[in-house]
């Protein structure tokens, strides 16, 4: 998919992050650091994976929405699709 | 480590040997650290997975799909990291039973979950 080519550099870097976040939980789970030190990274990455998917679902929107070949129907129905794959 | 600063009571020690506290609870994260840690690695996993399809340029349908299961498995386990929270340091040791605490614990627990379904 071309929009994947063209963003495809600041998404994985945004991947990269995410992992980052996650060796930073499992850093303090191995120091058994406290649970509200493992709490506040988990959100962190949680934070990361949800910006990461709403860019991902910006740039589908974008890149992918039909637009004069479609009808608005149509349309609305693409965009619920990718809402619903978000929000499942 | 100083939970008392981050507003966590840490359970108080039961037993003394002299003028020994014998801790006899450490912090759920702690005890449960084995299972906690494979369910984080398998999340790297599913993230190093996302990784993969962006870099062989994949349909972005399906890197959405995997982005997606991964922030399920991502709010299961913080809200199982919260429960424990709940269960091992907000309620004390004496009122984990049947007491008016415990069930709001419960319904609280039961709030957490939802929302982070």
């Amino acid at each position: 998919m071309s929009h994947l080519s063209r963003e495809k550099l600041d998404l994985v870097s945004r991947t990269k992050k995410v992992i980052g976040q996650l060796e930073s939980v499992l850093r303090v789970l191995n120091d058994d650091a406290g649970c509200a030190d493992v709490l506040q990274r988990l959100a962190a990455a949680r934070g990361g994976i949800n910006s990461l998917m709403a860019e991902l679902m910006e740039d589908h929107i974008r890149n992918h929405m039909p637009r004069n070949n479609k009808s608005s129907e149509e349309a609305a129905e693409d965009l619920i699709d990718i809402v619903r794959t978000y929000l499942k | 480590m100083n939970l008392a600063s981050r507003g966590i009571r840490p359970n108080k020690p039961k037993h003394t040997i002299g003028v020994y506290s014998i801790i006899t609870t450490m912090a759920h994260t702690t005890k449960e650290k084995d299972k906690l840690l494979v369910r984080v690695r398998r999340i790297r996993g599913q993230v190093d997975a996302i990784e993969r399809a962006l870099e062989s340029e994949e349909e972005c349908t399906s890197v959405l799909q995997l982005m997606a299961a991964c922030r399920g498995a991502l709010n299961g386990l913080m809200a199982e990291v919260m429960e424990g929270h709940v269960r091992f340091h907000v309620l004390s040791p004496e009122n984990r039973k049947n007491s008016p605490q415990a069930r709001a614990a419960e319904e609280l627990i039961e709030v957490v979950r939802a929302y982070l379904k």
